[in-house]
């Protein structure tokens, strides 16, 4: 039955997009510098839009509007990539040390 | 309790947060940011409120382009000033003055609205079934466009002549020439370059698709000038143009027999040639 499948795939999709979000914004609030914080939004909060958007393209009522869809992820990425790269670069410019742990300083 | 009401509860408490934060944030660079984080939550909430053009044009206007021309100020005021953090202190005492009275100010205004539209008279003339009943003859499918472009289509071109001469009287009074964006990060610039070609296309698809969906001008417009300040804070936009004409600018310069147009535009820079 393949109607099921793309619902239970569609969901477990949702579901892991979901649990990389939440891993991203745990990493945002937990993790101790600015640059260990980009880390955590740009990779796994990649990861949950790709899921995401995986997930609601199984649902999509057309061709066309699950490749609309699918598009927005290239699209997200690239501007997180490269945003995170120049938040990264301008901390960086104004001295922010990267994190160490307590032991190696 | 529905989880519907749950979200929507929710959403309208984040609004808030972010206003709040963004009124009584000590510095304007974390101001801005929590004002783009506004942006992006009312356009949540116009979204819930079935209403996708508002939705759309906010996005676009509200929390996109806004947000990045507030963040070019900042720049700009920073590169202007020296970076002299003493000034930057003063100027945001000077700022944290106006505080109290907004404060003060926009329950007040909130307050006023919401009597306004509850003690609002029932109106004369139905206008949604008029759109309704004059949809054919529009030559659009979706009702907002049609209001916009065809029933009161003097109305905005007239809106765009007024936002024209404004422009004009900003160009005129403005000290010294406008200022080129200051040459980027390769990798900003890389992207910029990337970006601009389906940025255009966007808007394009989006003026078109207006016709029978949410979307239209507005949006098309927001989406083209995001393009503008994106080229112009990678510094890919020559000085000349500055704001008057970013767009025809960046067209003209493309081709050499429209040069004559735009004599003061150096053609851009294409990818690859250092530099």
């Amino acid at each position: 039955m393949p109607e099921g499948l793309a619902t239970l795939a569609s969901a477990v999709l949702l579901l892991a997009g979901a649990g990389f979000y939440f891993a991203g914004t745990v990493g945002l609030l937990r993790f101790p510098d600015v640059y260990t914080r980009l880390h955590a939004l740009t990779k796994a909060d990649n990861l949950g839009l790709g899921c995401l958007v995986l997930g609601l393209a199984l649902q999509a009522d057309s061709l066309a509007a699950a490749l609309k869809l699918i598009l927005i992820w290239p699209l997200a990425m690239a501007a997180s990539a490269s945003v995170g790269y120049l938040i990264a670069r301008r901390a960086r410019a104004l001295g922010i040390v990267p994190w160490r742990r307590t032991e190696d300083r | 309790m529905s989880l519907a009401l749950v979200f929507d509860l929710l959403l309208a408490i984040a609004l808030l947060w972010s206003a709040w934060r963004a009124l009584a944030a000590p510095e304007a660079t974390r101001a801005v940011v929590m004002f783009i984080v506004f942006g992006l939550l009312l356009t949540l909430a116009w979204a819930r409120l079935d209403a996708p053009d508002i939705a759309l044009a906010e996005a676009a206007i509200g929390a996109g382009l806004t947000g990045a021309l507030l963040l070019d100020a900042l720049g700009a005021g920073r590169g202007e000033r020296g970076g002299g953090e003493r000034g930057r202190g003063e100027k945001d005492r000077a700022a944290a003055r106006w505080r109290r009275p907004v404060l003060a100010l926009s329950p007040l205004l909130a307050a006023v609205l919401v009597v306004a539209l509850l003690k609002a008279p029932a109106p004369a003339v139905d206008l949604p079934a008029a759109v309704a009943r004059n949809m054919a003859q529009s030559g659009v499918a979706h009702p907002v466009t049609a209001v916009l472009l065809n029933f009161r289509g003097y109305d905005t071109l007239l809106e765009v002549a007024v936002l024209l001469a404004a422009l004009f009287g900003l160009l005129a009074l403005a000290p010294g020439r406008p200022r080129a964006g200051a040459p980027g990060d390769p990798l900003l610039g890389t992207w910029a370059r990337l970006a601009a070609a389906p940025m255009i296309v966007v808007a394009g698809y989006l003026l078109w698709a207006g016709a029978h969906q949410p979307g239209g001008a507005f949006q098309a417009a927001a989406v083209l000038a995001a393009a503008a300040v994106l080229l112009h804070l990678a510094g890919l936009l020559p000085a000349c143009c500055g704001w008057g004409w970013p767009a025809a600018c960046w067209c003209f310069s493309r081709w050499p027999c429209c040069r004559w147009a735009t004599p003061r535009c150096s053609p851009i820079r294409p990818p690859g040639r250092g530099r």
